[in-house]
Order: C-alpha cells, then structure tokens, then sequence
C-alpha cells in the first residue's frame, strides 16, 4: 500500500510540469475551448434544440444567411447603427477630452457628473430610455411639447429609430471613450506643442499636426475596444426595440439572437454568430494594423 | 371589508369539506406515497396562488414535490434547455397555443387520455366536462389531450361606458361598426386630452396574437386546405389590412411599437376610447391605483367579420407530464395536476385572481357574490364558448413564422402595399414552415 | 536689426520668484550665453523671450517692438529645446520643413532649406527617419536643422548640449559657434555649464537666484568678476577662497588669513584703504598659483607654505590639493618633472596682481 502510494508520488514528482497545470488546462478546456468547438461544430448543421439531433449540412448555413432578406438587413443596420455612433463617440469623445484637459475650475465635479451614463447598468438605461421615448407618454415628447416643438416619434418609426438609438448609445459611451483620450492626452510630451507653436502653428493646426497624429494610437485603441462591444450590440437595442419597428434596428447580431433562442434554430444561429464574429474580427485585425502602424512610441 | 372576510372564510370552510370528502370516497391518493416529483413553472398567478398550498397536497399523498419557478421572460428558455437536456423534469406549465407542436415533436408531451380514463387514477369528482371544450381542445395535439388547464385566457374589447354614453355611440358589434365608432373618437378632446379611437397592438409578432381574431372573424386561416401559408388570400389580405388601417388612422402614434403595456397603459391613461386586448387586462383597467378609468370600462365579444363570424381565440396555461420521465413519477404528476386543478383549486384559484378553466368556479355563489363587471365575466364566458384554441401559426416553429406574419402587420400599420407585404409573407413561411 | 532688450523682467510662479527684475540687453548678431547654475531662472527667462511663458511684470523687445503680447510664431525667433522636443511622428525631413509647411512657403523653397539645412549639419542621411531611430547626437542635429531651416532673426537654445556625451559636447560647441558666424544672427544660449560658456560667448550673462549678476566678454568676467559669486562660477577648478582681514605693516598692506599672511601689491592700496580690519574674503584662482619644494632661501612675502594632501594628474598639467593651517587650497599647474609625492612640505608662490579681494558682507568685489 505504502510502496503503491510512494510510486505515485515518484511518478507525479517527476512530472510536476504536467500535473500541477493540469486543473487549469482542464477547468480551461471545459469552459472555453468545449463550446467554442462545439459551437463551431453547429455552424456546419441544420438543428433545431429538441428535434433530433445535429445534422451535418456543410456550409448550407452559410448559403441559406447568402439568400436571407432579414442578414443582410442585419449587416446593413449593423453598419448603420456602428458605423454612426462609433464615428460620433470618437469625434464627441475626443472634443470632450481636449475640453477637459485644459483643466478648469470645478472640471472635476462636471467629469464625475459626465461619467455617470457610463458607470449605469446598460439595461437599466435602457428601460429609462424605453420609456422615454415613447411618443405617447414619454418625457421627451413631454419636455419638446412644453417649448413648443412638435414631438418626435423616435424608436416608433422605421427611419427615425436608428438614429435614436445611436442618441442613447452616444449618451451612454461617450464618456467612456472620453475618459481614455483623456488619459491618452494627459500622457502626451508637452515639448513637441511649445515647438510647435514657436514654429507658427495656430491652436487648430496644433491640433491637426500634433495631438490628432499623437493621439491617434489611443483613438484607435478606443475604437477598437468600443467596436468589440458596439458591433454586437444587444442591451441596449433588444431592452429599447427589440429590433423594431418590424426589423427597422435589427443589427445581425440581434438576429443571430433570435435565430438561436427566439427559434431554437441553432445551428443557423451559430452560422450568424460566426458571420457577426468575423466581423468584428476583421475589422479589429485591420484597427490593429493601423495603430501599429501610426504609434510613434 | 367584513363582507370579504366572511367570503374568505366561506371559501376555506368549503375546501376543507371538499377535500376531506373527495379524499375518503375517491381514489387511492397515497398509491404514491414517497416518490419525489419536480414541476417547473413560470412564476405565474396560478403558481403564487397553488405554491403555499401544495404542503396539503403531500400531506394528502405522501409525494414530495419541488417547484422551481423563473420569470416568464427567463422560463420558456430554461424549460427548453432542461428538456432537451434530459434534465430530470416530471412535469412543467407550457402555453400549448405557443409551444404544443414543438413540444409534442420534440417528444415533451405525455398524451393524458389514459390517465383521465383510469378510475384508480382519477376521482370522479374531477370532473372533465367541468372545463370549457375550447380549453380542453386548446390543450390538445392530434386529438390526445396534453395539459390541463390553469389559466383561461381570451380578448376582448374593452370600451369607455362613460364615453359611449356622452356621446350616445353603441357599442360595435361588426367590424364596420368598430371602424365608425373609432372613427368617430379619434382626435375628440375630453378634459384636456386628445382621444384615439381604438389602442391595438402594432410590435411585430406580439401583434400576431390579438390581430389572430381579425383574421379568424374575417374568415381568413393561418394556412390552406393544401397545408399551405393562406396570407395571399383576399380573407386574409382583408383582415391584414383592416387591422393596420384601423391603428394607423384611429390608434396611437407609433403604433408598430405598441406591445400590450405601451396600448394598455394608453388606454388607462384615458387617452383611447377603445382596446383589444386580452381580457385578463381587465384587472389593470379596474386598478384605480393605476388607472385613471377605473370603474368606467365595458367590455364586449369581438364585433363580427363581414360575413357574421366572431371568432376570437382562447389561450391557456396548462400543466402537462414530462415524457422523459419514469411512469411512476408521472403517475404521481398526474396526482399532482388532478388535485391542482381540481374544483376547489379552479375556485380557489379563480377568487385569487386567476382565470379559471373551469365552468363551476365561473358559475359558483362566491364568484358571483363579489363580481363587480358582470358584462366582463359575461363577454368572458361567451368568449370562452365561442373561441379558437389555434391562436398560433400551426407549426413547430412558432416564433419564426409569428415574425414573418408580424412583419406583415408592421406593414399594414405603416400604410404600405399590404396585398405586396402578405404575398411575400406567404412564400417565406411556405419555405420557413415546419410541421 | 534684431537686438533682445528685457527690461525689469519678472517672473513669479505663486511664491516662488523664478527671474528677479532681469534688465539685459543683447546686441544684433551676438552670441550672447546666459550662464548659471541649476535653478536660477535661465529656462524661464528664456521662454519669456520665446513668449512661451507669460511674463509677471517688465518688458521684452526684439528688434526694438515691444513683444510681451506676442504670439511666440510672431516674434520671429526659433528655439532648440533641452529634450530637443521633435515630433515624434515625423520624419527628420518633415521635422525640418514644419514650420515652413505651417508658414505657407512654397514646395520648392522647402525643400531647398531643408536640404541646405541638412547639407549643413550633415543629416542628409537620416532625412526619412522617425526621431525613435537617431541617436542623441542626431537628435540634437534635428533640433538645430528645425531652428535654421526658418531663418530667424533670434535663436533661442536652452541648454541644447547637456544630454551629449562631453567629447560629443565638445565637438558640437565648436559647431554652433561656427553656425553662429554662419547664419550672422542673434543667438540666446542658456547652459549650467561655465566652459560652455566661456568658449563660445561673445557675452557672458550670469546669473543667480533669478537676478543677473554680471554681464560682459568671458576674459572680462574671468577677470575682473564682479562678485564672490561670479568669481567662483567662472574658471575650472574654482577660485580658492579664504577668510581674511586687512591688516597694515610699514606702510604695506597684507592680508592675514591666518594661517599664512601675504603682501598685497601697491596698487590695490587705494580701494582696500576703506576695508581696514574688516572681515574680507581672498581669491586667488588654482591656474594663479605654482608649488615646489620649499627653496634654500626664505620665502617672498607674496609665498605660502603648505602641506600637499593629493595631486591629480591630468596630464600636461596638475591640480595639487593642499592644506595651509585650517585651510584647503587648489592649485593647478606644469606638471614638474620630479614628481610631487603626497604629504610633503610645499611653497606656493602666489601671483598676487592676479588674486582678489571680496567684501565678506556684501560679497562685492573689492579688488
Ligand atoms: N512652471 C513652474 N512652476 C513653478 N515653479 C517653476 C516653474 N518653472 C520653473 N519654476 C521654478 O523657477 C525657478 C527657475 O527655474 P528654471 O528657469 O527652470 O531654472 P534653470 O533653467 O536656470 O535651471 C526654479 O526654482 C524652478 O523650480
Ligand atoms: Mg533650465
């Protein structure tokens, strides 16, 4: 029995390297690589959750997503939907950020005020939002009629709902990427602007040639953290819309949703899944070569 | 207040006898005495209402039951995903009119026939012709009964008494009428508020489930004779377009956004003089805590179609048997189902505020002491006659087809080419059905 | 026509008073060096002039306009920075050309002074690099080819040497000063660095604590320093410093430091009349002093006996620490050609027409 034991420890002592990492590499294997694979492995199938089991279809997935009306509303809300309120949370973020740092009196009770809408709960915001808007009871029309202007449908009509949900979305995470260009412009050198304007240059073209080409690794890296969240967006768009009016803000990535837990359609579901993810892959592989490329440091 | 505590204690007077009797008479309640059963349930009324009380019921039978209860939002899913898992679930509620096709294909669905019929298994008192057919046939798949129903649910519509009385309208009883009469109200200032005619729900597949009773009263179906999608037909396109017409022009703004809390809340806010919706609404309506037209409320069978059909639908919560359990855990489901819906629970249930299935709890002194809107109960009963358990697409794939055809809806309600809309409809869930 | 006029300049920041009513003027086309130690105000005065750092109170003229609320790009003057402060996302080429791109000067003009510019300093190699890829030495190239490219009336350069290595330093201070004949254009050089200041100046400015002290050709401030401060900051090693009072013997004056006493010429007499017993401080700089083995004869008045306590060699030349009494003396001289051992007895012969004679209340000059 003690000879038995003494063996095993001999033979675990020697190959400490395999055994002590083993829980990790298992609990890891379980947790992350499982379903990832498993998942991958339901693109190439036609199975509905509870009718039989995974039938294996090749890339009919793919070519059913090809010939659906509702993906390719979903690439176009997508890129509608991202494509605007990323350009307008950088641009928002970066003005903001150049106005805070130029420190002022009380700039930090306005910054911790300003932060706020990103420190909430995203499906809390929404709720309020939800409510908001409504055309009928929400405050919004409520506070547009008291002045006098005439009240907006907002989320309830086909061409006016993304433009709304980019409003929200810009509320909610313009602060966040103020706060990294903020943090992004308090690290720059000072020396290169005192060059710069003993070289001529007015405070706009400071800011064209030097802190927009300076910052610009920080931007991108914004960017790219808000593209991983904004590009699968689905707090925000599933608590306000639910991709209504009809499918008017349904992004592709609400649509795998649906497809997978509205219609149990899974393998369809994790075929969209992977177009969504690709996707957002594709497009932080590119951000990815364009910081390196413009980082000066 | 007296008045109600004297009921209440009526009330439990007459379980206790109830029960005692049906125990000593009827069948062998402990034949399953020991075994352990677990029921997953919405957290529902009904579930509120039979949880503090199942400690009788294993009292009675010596069974062990465990209720797990989600959130509806949360529910379906977690049901789904135990029940494909194989996850050991003896018996669950399901709304048969969303999920009995695909729960029945999926091999979910313990047909019930057999147990009804066994007289060991069933105390006569139970009594099957108790509930109302449209339930029973709601609950049922290719004819074999499936679930018992604990919620009965229909639409109706509800209108402003006071409004109406004003401005001497009638109210409507065929779908012209309905048109006029919303017609009528739309845009009439009362104390200060601009009216709209009718509130109706406009979201997409939510829409599908109210718009469902257009359609049936306009004489369209949900598919052919040849088992194929029927929305290009002229009934249908009809029933697409009235209802679209019907909110676009009398109804709120915004309507393809309306789901039953934004068309309800309208509707107490006294800002619409009418609302189809469900009828169980009739609670938030009457609530004077929440709603500004409490007290003022009629409620009326669905107006006929153009050629007399009244046809609204019936929906339920049911409790149903796990097929992937073992027979003798099922065995006591069905002990456990037979005694939760049984009379004094359909009573008791229905004095708590849950919709019974049951005729005698409807029909019984105590509900009728304390009923205070006759004409609901009254528009309910005959709703509940007259009604269409297949609210639902028929197939396997609900969800899917609910939004091709809630798109339609959608276009109707933005003005669009309805008859272009429909047509396009029908060739998708032609391709998207599965049966 | 671009002199540098400051007038009563000030500078405070909140409590601390970094340049102390500075009153200075620069000519056309000199070489002017402000020189003092870390600290006293030279980076500060010279951003004032750049018009980088809003000025207290006074008054600032370049070529005769009164500049104190001009844009520093109107002023006309161009800086090389301590830190060079390039752009880092630049090229060296596109370094060069900013401020002419930023001035709106033709395509063709630019790139005929960047490559003058670069011809000069000889960068044209690097012309395509990002400042990450040069050396400190090519960096401080950069700096200076940005600052001639514009050609402008002033140069500014604050402390443009100190992060060179010294034989880099060296090379590269014979470079600017013949960049300064050059360009034929005023140029501002701050440094710590006293050598730096000697060699390359026309005009020496020294200042301390924020307040100019002396102002003058660098033989001048090392000759007739205006005060003990001046007088310790100027020449390498340091003037040696010692305690005295006056003292007059038959009809001579002598200066009694107590551990020795040395004669004082006949022609210091005059200004050291007034001094008479009071507390003085003496200065005789190390390269003024020369020791050797005590000589059969009795010492000069004007001869010092002390005790060698190290000898550094730097090659043609030595420095002999030495102590007399309570005090440390440097001298620094010819190597001799027998070698001085430590410990041993040395006279020191002081040139004494060369030393100086401060006040020790007011640090004054006195001779
Ligand atoms: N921005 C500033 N804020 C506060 N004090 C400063 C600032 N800049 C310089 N000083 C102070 O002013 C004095 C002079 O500084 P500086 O001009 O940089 O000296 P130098 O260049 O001669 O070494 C120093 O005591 C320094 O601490
Ligand atoms: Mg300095």
């Amino acid at each position: 029995m003690t000879a038995a034991l003494s063996a095993i420890s001999r033979f675990v002592n020697r190959r400490q390297r395999f055994f002590f990492p083993a829980p990790a590499v298992a609990v890891l294997f379980l947790i992350i690589v499982l379903p990832i694979a498993f998942n991958l492995y339901l693109t190439f199938t036609k199975w509905t959750v509870g009718l039989g089991q995974p039938q294996f279809i090749g890339f009919g997935n793919f070519v059913e997503a090809f010939g659906d009306e509702r993906v390719w509303n979903g690439v176009r809300v997508m890129i509608y939907f991202s494509g605007a309120s990323l350009v307008l949370e950088l641009t928002l973020g970066l003005m903001i950020a150049l106005y805070f740092n130029r420190a002022f009196r009380g700039s930090e009770a306005v910054q911790a005020i300003y932060i706020i809408p990103f420190a909430a709960t995203p499906v809390a915001v929404a709720l309020i939002w939800r409510i908001m808007l409504n055309p009928e009871v929400g405050v919004i029309n409520y506070l547009l009629r008291s002045v006098g202007l005439p009240p907006g449908l907002w989320v309830s009509n086909e061409h006016m709902v993304i433009p709304t949900l980019v409003m929200v979305d810009v509320w909610k995470w313009t602060p966040m990427i103020t706060l990294i260009v903020l943090a992004g412009l308090k690290s720059l050198p000072p020396d290169p602007y005192e060059a710069a304007r003993i070289d001529g240059a007015n405070p706009l073209q400071i800011f064209w040639y030097i802190t927009l080409p300076l910052i610009r690794p920080v931007l991108i890296a914004a960017l790219m953290l808000r593209s991983l969240d904004n590009l699968k967006e689905f707090d925000l768009i599933y608590t306000i819309t639910q991709g209504g009016p009809g499918i008017a803000s349904e992004t592709l990535y609400l649509y795998s949703y649906n497809v997978s837990f509205g219609y149990f359609k899974a393998g369809y579901g994790s075929a969209l899944m992977v177009v969504v993810f690709l996707v957002v892959l594709v497009f932080n592989v590119i951000m990815n070569r364009l910081r390196r490329d413009s980082s000066v440091v | 207040m007296r008045k109600a505590l004297k009921f209440a204690a009526m009330a439990g007077l007459l379980c206790t006898s109830l029960i005692s009797t049906s125990a000593s008479a009827g069948i062998d309640w402990k034949q399953s005495q020991g075994t352990e059963i677990r029921f997953l349930m919405n957290r529902h009324p009904f579930t509120t209402y039979i949880e503090p009380k199942v400690a009788e019921f294993e009292k009675l039978t010596g069974i062990k039951v465990v209720i797990e209860a989600f959130p509806e939002d949360q529910y379906r899913n977690k049901l789904t995903i135990e029940l494909n898992s194989g996850g050991r679930v003896d018996g669950y509620m399901i709304m048969p009119g969303q999920d009995d096709l695909y729960y029945s294909k999926a091999g979910w669905l313990q047909p019930l026939d057999a147990y009804i019929a066994d007289p060991k298994l069933t105390d006569a008192s139970w009594d099957p012709k108790d509930f109302f057919a449209s339930f029973a046939k709601a609950s049922s798949v290719n004819g074999e009964q499936i679930g018992v129903v604990i919620n009965a649910e229909t639409s109706l519509l509800a209108y402003r008494k006071d409004l109406f009385t004003k401005f001497k309208q009638k109210v409507p009883t065929t779908m012209k009428e309905l048109e006029q009469v919303a017609k009528f109200f739309y845009g009439k200032e009362v104390d200060g508020k601009k009216l709209v005619g009718i509130t109706l729900r406009g979201k997409k597949a939510a829409a599908t489930s109210q718009w469902v009773d257009f359609l049936y009263s306009f004489g369209g179906s949900w598919t052919n004779a040849q088992g194929k999608s029927n929305f290009a037909s002229p009934e249908d396109i009809a029933a697409f377009k009235f209802y679209g017409d019907l909110l676009r022009k009398y109804g709120p703004q915004g309507g393809t956004m309306l789901h039953w809390a934004e068309s309800t809340s309208t509707f107490m806010e006294g800002k619409a003089a009418m609302i189809y919706d469900a009828n169980v609404f009739k609670a938030l309506y009457e609530n004077p805590k929440e709603s500004k037209v409490a007290g003022e409320v009629g409620y009326a069978v669905i107006p006929a179609g153009p050629k007399g059909l009244r046809l609204p639908h019936v929906s339920n919560w049911s409790l149903s048997i796990s097929k992937t359990s073992a027979p003798e855990r099922q065995k006591a489901a069905w002990l456990f189902i037979q005694w939760a819906t049984n009379k004094e629970n359909g009573l008791g249930a229905l004095l708590a505020g849950v919709p019974s299935g049951r005729k005698s709890a409807w029909d019984s002194k105590e509900y009728k002491a304390n009923d205070k809107q006759p004409d609901w109960t009254a528009a309910t009963m005959k709703s509940f006659e007259i009604g269409q358990g297949q609210w639902n697409p028929p197939v396997i794939n609900v969800p899917e087809i609910r939004d091709i055809t809630g798109q339609v809806i959608v276009d109707a309600i933005e003005g669009k080419d309805v008859a272009a809309s429909a047509k396009k409809a029908a060739a998708l869930m032609d391709k998207k059905m599965e049966r | 026509m671009a002199n540098v006029i400051l007038k009563n300049l000030v500078k405070r920041f909140n409590s601390v008073t970094a340049v102390e009513n500075l009153s200075l003027e620069v000519h056309d086309r000199e070489f002017a060096v402000l020189v003092g130690s870390s600290g006293c105000g030279k980076t500060t005065a010279l951003r004032m002039i750049a018009g980088l750092e809003p000025i207290t109170s006074g008054e600032i003229f370049i070529g005769d306009t009164l500049v104190n609320d001009m844009d520093p790009k109107d002023r006309d003057i161009a800086m090389v920075f301590q830190n060079y402060a390039l752009y880092p996302h630049m090229n060296v080429r596109d370094n060069l050309g900013f401020g002419l791109k930023i001035r709106k000067f033709p395509k063709a003009e630019i790139e005929a002074r960047v490559k003058e510019a670069a011809d000069i300093l000889g960068i044209h190699d690097l012309l395509e690099r990002k400042p990450k890829e040069l050396s400190g030495g090519q960096r401080q190239r950069v700096a200076l080819g940005r600052a001639i490219v514009r050609k402008p009336k002033v140069f500014l350069f604050d402390e443009p040497l100190s992060n060179l290595d010294a034989k880099l330093r060296v090379a590269m201070r014979a470079e600017i000063s013949k960049l300064h004949r050059r360009l034929e254009a005023t140029i501002i050089y701050v440094t710590h660095d006293q050598v730096e200041a000697m060699t390359m100046a026309d005009r020496i400015f020294i200042m301390h604590k924020g307040a100019l002290q002396q102002t003058g050709t660098p033989m001048e401030v090392y000759a007739k320093p205006a005060n003990l401060f001046v007088a310790g900051f100027i020449g390498s090693p340091s003037m040696n410093f010692v305690e005295a009072t006056l003292v007059r013997e038959a009809g001579a004056w002598f200066i009694d430091a107590g551990g020795f006493k040395v004669r004082s010429p006949e022609s210091f007499n005059a200004r050291l009349e007034p001094h008479a017993g009071r507390p003085v401080i003496f200065g005789v700089r190390p390269e003024d002093m020369s020791a050797h083995k005590p000589a059969a004869g009795a010492g000069g008045a004007n001869t010092v006996t002390t005790q060698a306590d190290v000898v550094e060699t730097l090659g043609s030349e030595i420095l002999v620490h030495l102590t007399c009494g309570a005090h440390s003396l440097v001298a620094r001289m010819e190597a001799p050609e027998q070698l001085l051992t430590e410990g041993q007895t040395l006279e020191v012969d002081l040139k004494m027409l060369k030393t100086h004679v401060f006040d020790k209340e007011t640090s004054q000059t006195i001779v």
